[in-house]
């Protein structure tokens, strides 16, 4: 085959880590949640895709630059999850969590489709990086690597504030055992709200790096969310780290099968691979047993 | 009132019977339009149950069960291609939906709750995909075109699929009141607990997954015939997953009148709306589901019944009732 | 290794039960004999691994090594509702009532699927125990005492031969529980087998002809309750071994 070359597996392997990163900031924003609150956000795929209309509506009647605008999108989308929680998520914390997966699910239904009625279904993206970096034989589009970077960066400095600092440990205290948390003295709820203000920013951000990559429609996010519940079953749900690299290991996994069998097998992948880890170890293949 | 084995008398017959006749004789008096309304919201009614008998009834609640419908428009589509007589069709729409679900209840049945959802809940994006790419067999994106000489006419698929609403009605009935049902029932109460109890969890739910993905088959066939065309996006359509959840939800999850409650009142919604303001439509969808997953999950059927079951000491007097 | 023959008279017979939670010993080596016919208890401090003894019988942890032979089976490895259809139930420390069924429903799905009269029979268990008027009413709706009732009717609904009680009055009010224990009293006499964990000594004293005591995963003590009573073990597992405390 043509394709045994190493400049081109080279190619895809990096392509494929790129992609894999913006996979990983996402998956992990759905994964905080769920550790923290047990709450399964069927809407997150939504609130990424605010974060990529928000770009594009910047872009086209603003000329912001897709990085410029990021700064004010991504704050305050972390606002709206943070408010979000309050209103909503709040009621359906203590139900089962089915509850939980049909309120969220609702959401989405609302979201993707006020999303349509404003946008309507034409795709559109925010081509405004262009060129590519080459090394050799090698080209890597510029845009690709910017969201690729900016995602791993985003998601590395999020793993950082809750492994040292006391805000991220006060979050990690409540997702471990919510109740024990409470009794020394933290607020829970604020906690609850600031993770999912937190996890709705990285969706955001997320959102902000498809824009420049990807063309989108409103109803773009029913892939991606199915990616990020392969992503977390397979990295072990309520596992920070897992998420990280089920990611770009999904990232990965698709560029080859797109390469080599075909674009939509690729697509497929992350379907059959959710199917089948679930039905291998609910619990994922790394990570702690969990609920 | 007629009583039933487990002491709950069977209310609705006369309302039943009523609507039956109704439904039955409507053909007499509307015109084609109003035809095609109906044998719509036959075929909403008759998905409704079927998601109600595994996701109501059981508990598994199913959020790509669409799937089977898809299945079953394009196995009744091509059946038809290849000049079988209708009624074949719509039988073979269900059989191969039914044999799908076989080895696919089984594999996710094991799931508990959320996860099953979660794993249900690309089926129907699958399906979509998989008759995408099958060109071969499915035509791929161009789908299936059904020549009408192939087909019966208005008032045999206004019938079939008033006998597929009528009849998955009268199962979900017949079921509810039955020991299948009620072991059904403890399952989605307790499922650890009934299984030490001596219900044989595993062949009750794989049993039941495979009526609730039969039903949508047939009906998807019927809705083959009634359409002429089916492509990826009209037989394996997101809309149809959400309204069958919603419609369901809606009129009261787990209850026999409830997706009928639901089916009518969404379609008679959806006619207003969707022709004009499709996004509008499924928006204020999810705008009910979410207001009755907040405030009423028992749906519109539990308005009604508020003031039943309640203790007998409770009943008596505004105190609270001894421990 | 040889598996020792169960005495003809004893209805469950354990040996050698080791169920090992990862580094966590909830049983060492239990060797626990229930004779037929008789009212047994099973004593022991907190978290000396009572219920995960239940547990383990009942068949929904399936992770012990040793042997249990139920009725002259061996009935390890066997699944829940099997070893339900054989004859051996159990109640739950907490309520598991189903909410959303009647309290007919509750009983009848317990019974078995060929039997014609299970609707009666329901209906007369609870006759006896006067909760006839309730029959009609959702699980969810009864009071905490009431749905600990219900849970230990249900599990007479399949006629076992012995029956598991993990704590049945714990939170019953006193009214109710007398109730479930001459129930319990009135089943023995019919030849039902029980064995019981329970706190209240009182109750343990009056009923149980045979008691074991668990402790830290092993069985320390066995007899009838005055022998217990005295046993030195059982005291310091209850209370500690330095006496100098007791007189504070």
């Amino acid at each position: 085959m043509e394709l045994l070359q190493p400049d081109i597996l080279l190619q895809l392997l990096i392509g494929g880590l790129l992609a894999g990163a913006l996979y990983a900031l996402l998956a992990c924003g759905l994964n905080l949640v769920f550790g923290v609150m047990r709450v399964i956000n069927l809407a997150h795929a939504e609130l990424m895709l605010i974060g990529a209309f928000a770009t594009w509506v910047l872009y086209n009647f603003f000329g912001l630059n897709p990085l410029v605008s990021a700064l004010f999108i991504v704050p305050a989308v972390f606002v709206l999850g943070y408010y979000f929680q309050r209103v909503l998520i709040e009621r359906v914390v203590d139900r089962p969590m089915l509850t939980s997966l049909l309120a969220t699910y609702a959401v989405s239904i609302i979201l993707i489709n006020i999303g349509l009625l404003v946008f309507s279904a034409d795709f559109r993206s925010v081509p405004a990086l262009q060129g590519s970096f080459v090394f050799g034989n090698i080209a890597i589009s510029e845009p690709r690597t910017i969201a690729g970077v900016v995602s791993v960066a985003l998601t590395v400095g999020v793993y950082q504030f809750l492994e040292r600092t006391r805000l991220g440990k006060a979050v990690r205290a409540v997702s471990e055992h919510a109740q024990v948390a409470g009794i020394c003295g933290i607020d829970v709820r604020q906690i609850r709200m600031l993770a999912f203000g937190l996890a709705s920013a990285m969706a955001a951000a997320a959102g902000v790096m498809l824009s420049i990559i990807y063309s989108f429609w409103p109803g773009s996010g029913v892939d991606f969310i199915q990616k990020c519940f392969a992503i977390i079953i397979i990295g072990g749900m309520g596992n920070f780290v897992g998420a990280l690299y089920g990611g770009i290991l999904l990232g990965v996994v698709e560029s080859f099968v797109g390469a080599f069998i075909s674009t939509q097998w690729g697509e497929a992948m992350a379907y059959l691979l959710l199917v089948t880890v679930l039905l291998i170890r609910p619990t994922g293949l790394k990570g702690a047993p969990r609920g | 009132m007629a009583s039933s084995g487990n002491g709950r008398p069977i209310r609705g017959i006369w309302p039943g019977a009523l609507l039956l006749l109704l439904a039955l004789l409507a053909p007499l008096a509307l015109n084609q339009y109003y035809q095609s309304f109906l044998l719509q919201v036959f075929i909403a009614i008759a998905l409704a149950q079927a998601w109600n008998l595994i996701s109501g009834m059981t508990g598994y609640v199913s959020f790509g069960h669409a799937a089977f419908f898809g299945v079953g428009a394009y196995v009744g589509a091509l059946f038809l291609t290849w000049g079988v007589p209708w009624w074949f069709a719509v039988f073979s729409g269900a059989a191969i939906a039914a044999l799908l679900a076989v080895p696919l209840g089984m594999l996710t049945l094991r799931l508990r709750g959320p996860y099953f959802a979660i794993a249900m809940l690309g089926l129907n994006e699958v399906g979509r995909i998989m008759a995408t790419l099958w060109v071969s067999v499915t035509g791929g994106g161009s789908g299936i075109t059904l020549s009408p000489k192939l087909l019966p006419s208005l008032g045999v698929e206004y019938f079939s699929a008033l006998v597929l609403a009528f009849g998955a009605t009268l199962l979900v009935a017949r079921i509810y009141r039955s020991r299948f049902g009620l072991e059904l029932r403890a399952i989605r109460e307790d499922e650890e607990a009934a299984e030490m109890m001596g219900v044989n969890t595993t062949l009750n739910k794989v049993i039941v997954f495979v009526l609730s993905a039969l039903i949508p088959g047939a009906v998807g066939a019927v809705y083959a015939m009634y359409t002429t065309y089916i492509d990826p996006d009209s037989a394996f359509a997101g809309a149809r997953n959400i309204e069958m959840i919603v419609m369901v939800l809606f009129g009261g999850s787990g209850t026999v009148w409830g997706p009928l409650i639901g089916a009518g009142l969404i379609m008679i919604m959806r006619e207003m709306l969707w022709a004009q303001f499709p996004a509008a439509h499924l928006a204020l969808l999810g705008v009910l589901l979410l207001v009755v997953v907040l405030y009423l999950p028992g749906g519109v059927v539990s308005l009604a019944r508020r003031q039943r079951y309640l203790r007998p000491d409770a009943r008596k007097s505004g105190e609270a009732p001894p421990p | 290794m040889t598996v020792p023959v169960c005495d003809p008279d004893h209805i469950l017979c354990i040996w050698g039960l080791h169920r090992d939670f990862g580094g966590v010993q909830a049983l060492r080596g239990v060797d626990l004999h229930v004779v037929r016919g008789t009212v047994t208890g099973l004593i022991g401090p907190n978290g000396s691994g009572k219920t995960t003894l239940f547990q383990v019988i009942s068949g929904i942890d399936r992770g012990a090594t040793g042997t249990i032979t139920f009725d002259r089976e061996n009935i390890i490895g066997w699944r829940p509702s099997q070893i339900y259809r054989r004859g051996l139930a159990r109640t739950f420390q907490l309520s598991r009532v189903f909410p959303e069924l009647t309290v007919h429903e509750n009983l009848v799905v317990a019974g078995s699927r060929k039997d014609r009269s299970a609707d009666e029979r329901a209906l007369g268990l609870l006759e006896r125990v006067h909760l006839r008027e309730y029959a009609g009413v959702l699980g969810k709706n009864l009071s905490y005492g009431q749905q600990k009732l219900v849970e230990f009717l249900r599990v007479l609904m399949s006629d076992p031969a012995l029956i598991l009680l993990d704590e049945p009055a714990a939170g019953v009010n006193p009214t109710l529980r007398q109730t479930l224990w001459d129930m319990v009293r009135h089943l023995n006499g019919l030849g039902t087998t029980f064995l019981i964990i329970e706190h209240n000594m009182e109750v343990i004293a009056d009923l149980c002809s045979d008691v074991y005591v668990l402790s830290e995963g092993e069985i320390i003590a066995h007899g009838d309750f005055d022998s217990i009573r005295k046993d030195e073990r059982v005291l310091e597992a209850y209370f500690g071994k330095s006496r100098k405390h007791t007189a504070a």
